[in-house]
């Protein structure tokens, strides 16, 4: 008997019937939501949309130091995938990529996220003056102004996220310049 | 900052953000069950206004919903010092909105011609009101006895029944 297989085939398994729960519940939360509930799904979703690039970027990132510093040495396949994901997402040159070294590709990568980082701040920015001048009544009598603040609190909720993985990643790389870990150089 | 203050720093304001969402949506899903509550008005003042032969009523609405008054009905009962005889003036038309959460004054117009309140004059009125949530007509009523003591002066915006203003 393959155990191997049976393992592969129980996780499989326990896997569908958790993306099958979540989706009950998430179209449940959705069908019984209240409007107010409604306005918060709404601004988390589309914030999640806007930060969608900075979520994965800051966590990629985050990962890639985390392994680095727990196996105290940079790979050749950690730096090839980093050099990948540069020229894929990014569109930087691989001519550029090639004579960098890690801590310049890191430093490569957080800096293209920073023009993503801007927008993003600043539109969450324009949502919470909109919110606060409805919450003050300074916009008259808005009937919209409780969904507003709904929107806002879900796009409040995925901002909570991307300025942690941000701050995770930004914590992890001055761990890695602290540490003085080798790099193995291109053959 | 290292990942141990990192974590602080998160953690607060992961409860602050729990905080500001559970309140909000605790708040609105409160606000929406109290404002099904149907409320009676409540009058809460009554003063005699001399110069426009009226008595002007200040009116508690406490419910989250406006309600309106659809008529008006008085009976006058003189008093001693009174030369005036008893008189009824029953379902005048009137449609004055009372603000929800606030005070709405009414005026009440007296039988034109007939002299002004003396001390010890009573004023039956009874006030119509529907609620928003049903068809029914609602009632309340108010005895005002005028004591002919120095009253506070009636405020200046004061809504009247339709027919009284034409």
């Amino acid at each position: 008997m393959n155990w191997e297989r049976v393992a592969w085939w129980i996780f499989w398994f326990t896997f569908a019937l958790v993306l099958v729960i979540a989706f009950y519940g998430v179209s449940l939360a959705i069908l019984t939501a209240t409007s107010v509930e409604f306005a918060y799904l709404l601004g988390l979703v589309s914030f999640l949309l806007l930060g969608n690039r900075l979520l994965f970027g800051y966590g990629w990132i985050a990962n890639v130091l985390d392994n680095v510093i727990t196996i105290k040495e940079v790979t050749l396949a950690q730096k090839k995938a980093l050099k990948e994901r540069l020229e894929k997402k990014n569109f930087e040159p691989l001519e550029k990529l090639e004579e960098l070294s890690f801590k310049a590709l890191i430093m490569l990568a957080l800096k293209d996220l920073d023009y993503y980082r801007y927008a993003y701040y600043g539109i969450f920015l324009l949502l919470t003056l909109l919110t606060l001048l409805t919450k003050f009544n300074l916009l008259g009598d808005l009937v919209i102004g409780k969904y507003v603040e709904g929107v806002f609190w879900g796009a409040a909720t995925v901002t909570f996220f991307v300025w942690g993985l941000e701050q995770l990643s930004k914590v992890s790389f001055v761990e890695y310049n602290l540490m003085d870990i080798k790099e193995i150089k291109n053959q | 900052m290292n990942r141990v203050v990192l974590f602080f720093v998160t953690s607060l304001l992961a409860l602050v953000l729990g905080w500001g969402i559970g309140s909000y949506i605790a708040y609105n899903k409160t606000i929406e069950a109290v404002g099904k509550i149907p409320a009676s008005p409540i009058i809460v003042k009554s003063v005699y206004d001399k110069s426009h032969h009226s008595v002007v009523f200040s009116i508690l609405n406490m419910g989250t919903l406006p309600l309106t008054v659809v008529s008006e009905s008085f009976i006058f009962k003189p008093g001693k010092e009174s030369s005036e005889k008893r008189y009824e003036m029953k379902n005048i038309p009137a449609s004055i909105p009372l603000v929800p959460l606030g005070i709405t004054t009414v005026a009440l117009k007296l039988k034109e011609g007939t002299q002004e309140l003396k001390a010890g004059d009573i004023i039956m009125a009874t006030l119509h009101y529907v609620h928003p949530l049903s068809n029914d007509v609602y009632t309340v009523s108010h005895k005002f006895e005028y004591t002919g003591k120095p009253q506070e002066t009636p405020p200046k915006e004061v809504k009247k029944a339709n027919k009284e203003e034409k």
